[in-house]
């Protein structure tokens, strides 16, 4: 019966936490601008997340180690502080942004200017962290997330084409605007596949204990989980396709992605939106900067864990403070959240083999896993979907750049 | 004495063994810098081609331009249904007014 409840609680909170303000804003573009066409890109980068999340939750609950201690203790620490630097700056990138859904929320919310929300909301953030215990967060905020099932619900009363929904499961090439129908493929790959919930996850399974009868329940949320949570992503395209794309809207600024729900829900179809994005960009808020400093303490061997009280790991409480500073920097400084929302997915796409392929190499070491190593279709899954992720963006970014 | 000298007993082996090193080093770096070279001019046209006319330009600036007349009408509609708070409408008008004119100008 606790084995039960602990796969519920699991899959609920993977799908509560599955969309984020990167998955949102890139489904709804790709929606708004291409319909249906781009279901495959959400499919691919919901499979990858799967498998690697599957693959992290093993490693943790089989060789009681995290990615990121593994990794050093295999490679050394000069191959390993490659990695970590391109995942630290990508993952900031990715932090602002998701701090800017939560003041662009607060924003749509009050008609209060982004850039004053911006501090209020780090430091809510930052409280949280501070305060709570690592349960809190991930339960908690996750099931909060359970709001973003509205996009369902919204997306089934538009009536989509349910033929040509299925017909975009399949990779097609484009019919007109290439260089931004590869960018916009790229970003929701790259938000999809998020490195930092591999490395949040795998440290939350060591924070919790988990050994080799957590591998039944770490598969199935893993695969049931993170597909519903694909689910989700694949409805917002289907409302961008059914609500925006007719009308010749494209999702250029946030306030045209709170048009959403509004044909389908009417009066509650705003508010929804605007608690959607609020709660998801929270809850993501939180992961990522832990995520951040679990990458840091774990890699220089500090004393880390968001169950121990701040003066029991104080550089690594130290550091969630100041990457939280860090990322309110970057969004004071005036970047359109929109945007960097955009080029950081891109470019998680881009550095995706700079984690995955470490990963791989340790999923196949007896040493850590013992029996439980890769089979060849999880390692040909990532391998592929990385490495096609990461050559699509190094083309597209730059074109889409020289194209303005 | 160092303990390659075992091997390379003369100072003059010693010299091209370091010679032969280096060579092989400096034909690496060549063959490097052809492959980056090719793949740079075969990308030329690629990225020749994302580089926009002023025919695409303007007609990008024409779907801005619908885009944000749409978003105006959707939210207009939607405001006359009470469906909306006063505040985001007025922000969004602001915001494609801005929208628009800039495209305009473009």
């Amino acid at each position: 019966m606790k084995k039960i409840f602990e796969i519920t609680l699991g899959i609920v909170t993977s799908v509560g936490g599955f969309l984020e303000i990167g998955s949102i804003a890139t489904a709804a573009q790709a929606g708004a601008a291409f319909r249906y066409q781009l279901i495959w890109s959400v499919v691919l980068g919901t499979i990858c997340i799967a498998f690697l999340v599957e693959m992290s939750g093993r490693f943790a609950a089989m060789s009681k180690h995290t990615l990121v201690d593994a990794m050093r203790e295999r490679f050394g620490a000069s191959f390993f502080s490659v990695p970590l630097i391109v995942m630290f700056l990508v993952s900031l990138l990715v932090l602002a942004a998701e701090l800017g859904g939560l003041a662009v929320a607060l924003e749509l919310a009050t008609g209060i200017s982004l850039r004053a929300w911006a501090v209020p909301a780090a430091i809510v953030a930052w409280l949280l962290l501070w305060v709570t215990n690592f349960s809190v967060i991930e339960n908690g905020v996750s099931l909060l997330g359970l709001v973003t099932i509205a996009f369902v619900v919204g997306a089934v009363k538009m009536h989509p084409d349910y033929h040509a929904a299925l017909a975009g499961v399949l990779p097609s090439m484009p019919h007109k605007d290439a260089t931004s129908y590869w960018f916009i493929a790229v970003s929701v790959i790259g938000a999809s596949i998020s490195p930092y919930l591999v490395y949040f996850y795998s440290s939350g399974a060591i924070e919790e204990k988990w050994d080799r009868s957590y591998l039944a329940t770490n598969r199935a949320v893993a695969a049931l989980g993170m597909g519903f949570g694909g689910f989700l992503s694949v409805s917002v395209v289907v409302l961008a396709a059914r609500v925006l794309a007719p009308r010749g809207i494209r999702v250029d600024h946030y306030d045209q992605l709170a048009l959403l729900l509004l044909p389908p829900l009417g009066r509650w179809g705003f508010w929804l939106v605007v608690v959607s994005l609020g709660v998801a960009c929270l809850g993501a808020t939180l992961e990522v900067v832990l995520s951040l400093a679990y990458q840091v303490a774990q890699g220089l061997g500090w004393n880390w864990g968001e169950n121990l009280a701040p003066a029991d790991d104080a550089r690594f409480s130290g550091l969630y403070s100041l990457v939280i500073v860090l990322a309110v920097a970057i969004l004071i400084a005036g970047v359109d959240p929109l945007k960097l929302t955009m080029f950081s997915m891109a470019l998680t796409a881009a550095a995706l083999p700079f984690g995955t392929f470490p990963l791989l190499v340790l999923m196949n070491d007896e040493a850590y896993l013992g029996e439980h190593t890769n089979g060849y279709i999880g390692n040909a899954v990532v391998l592929f979907v990385s490495a096609m992720a990461a050559v699509l963006a190094i083309v597209a970014i730059p074109l889409q750049i020289l194209g303005g | 004495m160092r303990e390659t000298s075992r091997h390379i007993s003369t100072p003059f082996a010693e010299d091209r063994g370091r010679r032969a090193c280096r060579a092989a080093r400096f034909r690496r770096c060549q063959t490097v810098f052809r492959t980056l070279r090719r793949v740079c001019v075969a990308s030329v046209p690629l990225f020749a081609a994302a580089c926009k006319s002023d025919q695409q330009k303007a007609a990008e600036s024409r779907q801005s331009i619908q885009s944000w007349q749409s978003t105006m009408r959707m939210v207009d509609s939607a405001a006359a249904r009470h469906e909306l708070p006063a505040r985001f409408v007025a922000r969004v008008r602001a915001t494609a007014h801005e929208e628009i004119e800039k495209a305009s100008k473009q």
